[in-house]
């Protein structure tokens, strides 16, 4: 039988199935700019998720009447390939699933974006999934804020996101796709780590007041965490690059 | 004495503490209270004591009154030109800034410019509710026919034109061509000969690749040299 609360998601020792500690992220690597054509863009890896975001813009809006007339107007589309999951292939055509998860990413980045400066223009974020390993929605917003930064889109902060899950009764930092199947509860959020506000809060499964307040202060704590690797993936990608040019004697 | 968190050459992201106080800052920024945050990507530079200049990595181009714009004609109108210039924003030319009054209702408009012709224009008006409205009633200005086409990021423009334009005359002169910089990362090389046309875009392209040049005159300099000894 499956379903939540039988599987057994906790060791004897109080470790995860993946080995580690309930308060432990997973390993998350971000780069910034790795695509060409596209304006700005960004590949996340974390723990086995792998997600592309490229953003187009600000560009002029098409159709023309979906252009807003005194601010930017911000699509984003969730997309994940018919390979990213285990089971048996997912289907290309945007699922219910997938159309929620675009709606929630737009509306957790718009707050950091100065939507007002381009009038009448728009800003495309296109997100992949290539490979899914739950907590793909914050991962999503992580890259796609990265993303936005390298494309020069104005921005009052960064946006990062992790997930709390509950498994076995207990709080758990960045849950994978397993304890996000078989555990009993999930909570999204995101967030503008310097300004320290909520963009994004969702949660499925049962939690107490204390567990949310507990769950907030775990994901407030791990969001200062991915933003320094968020920072340093645009740092490098552009240092270095200002002040020694020139000093090569290739012509 | 108020602090600064940024050094040359650094990269800031957005929503990244600059400084505190008085500061002079230009490029896009934000000020609460005291306190100046950076708004895009850019690379910062401390060029005074208290005056910070931050230039963004990557910035689409905006129109502004009056700015001189190099144009490719996307769609010829019954009364005028839609005009693509590099920003998203696309641009007008009404045939009554291109022609003189008697020709204005007679002529074919796709006569004058067709779709795909680049036109050096000036930015007449813009205010973000209606699209720019370019002139060409200029003798400088209309149909650029000749020449190389060279494209920067729109924000290291004002590198190739330098203080009082010394960096676009030293181009000029020292490899014999004529420079018509747009404001929106457009530049056109046009030289007497091929030669000084292919040298003058590699020193303006080098001159752009990076975000910040120290000393622009100075690093022209450098790339003349170094296109005139490949020539050779």
């Amino acid at each position: 039988m499956t379903g939540k609360g039988s599987v057994k998601l906790l060791t004897e020792d109080g470790r995860r199935l993946d080995g580690r500690a309930l308060n432990e992220m997973r390993r998350l690597r971000i780069e910034a700019g790795v695509l060409k054509n596209a304006d700005g863009s960004a590949y996340v890896e974390w723990g086995r998720n792998k997600i592309l975001v490229a953003v187009y813009g600000p560009r002029e809006t098409h159709p023309r009447h979906e252009a807003l007339p005194d601010r930017m107007l911000l699509r984003c589309r969730y997309s994940m390939l018919p390979f990213s999951v285990k089971e048996e292939r997912k289907s290309p055509t945007p699922t219910r699933r997938e159309v929620e998860i675009s709606k929630v990413i737009r509306e957790a980045l718009e707050p950091a974006i100065f939507l007002e400066d381009y009038p009448r223009t728009s800003v495309d974020v296109y997100i992949e999934v290539i490979e899914a390993d739950g907590s793909t929605r914050v991962a999503s917003i992580t890259a796609a804020a990265v993303a936005l930064a390298d494309a020069g889109i104005p921005m009052m902060d960064l946006v990062a996101g992790v997930s709390i899950g509950k498994i076995e009764g207990k709080l758990a930092l960045d849950i994978n796709g397993l304890e996000d199947q078989y555990g009993e509860g999930d909570m999204p959020i995101a967030m503008m780590p310097r300004l320290g506000e909520v963009t994004l809060l969702q949660a499925d499964g049962r939690f107490t007041r204390e567990e949310i307040v507990q769950a907030l202060s775990m994901a407030r704590e791990a969001i200062q965490r991915i933003y320094e690797e968020q920072r340093r993936a645009l740092k490098d990608r552009y240092s270095g690059v200002g002040l020694e040019y020139g000093s090569a004697g290739e012509g | 004495m108020a602090p600064i968190y940024v050094a040359s050459g650094q990269v800031v992201v957005p929503g990244e503490l600059v400084a505190e106080g008085h500061y002079e800052v230009s490029g896009p920024h934000v000020v609460v209270g005291r306190r100046v945050y950076a708004k895009a990507l850019s690379v910062a530079v401390v060029e005074k004591p208290k005056r910070v200049r931050l230039i963004p990595i990557k910035q689409r181009y905006i129109p502004a009154e009056g700015d001189l714009v190099i144009g490719r004609v996307i769609e010829v109108g019954p009364t005028y030109w839609l005009v693509d210039i590099n920003s998203p924003y696309t641009a007008i030319l009404q045939a009554s800034e291109a022609l003189p009054r008697l020709q204005q209702a007679s002529r074919d408009l796709s006569e004058v410019f067709q779709v795909g012709d680049l036109v050096a224009a000036r930015v007449l008006s813009f205010d973000f509710t209606h699209d720019p409205l370019l002139t060409v009633r200029d003798p400088k200005l209309g149909k650029v026919s000749r020449g190389l086409l060279v494209e920067v990021p729109p924000s290291r423009v004002s590198r190739v034109i330098g203080r009082r334009g010394q960096v676009a005359n030293l181009i000029q002169e020292a490899l014999k061509v004529e420079l018509l910089v747009g404001r929106n990362g457009r530049i056109m090389v046009v030289g007497r000969e091929p030669d000084g046309e292919v040298a003058a875009a590699y020193v303006i392209q080098r001159l752009c690749a990076q975000p910040y040049v120290e000393d622009p005159l100075e690093e022209a300099r450098k790339l003349i040299s170094q296109a005139a000894g490949g020539a050779r």
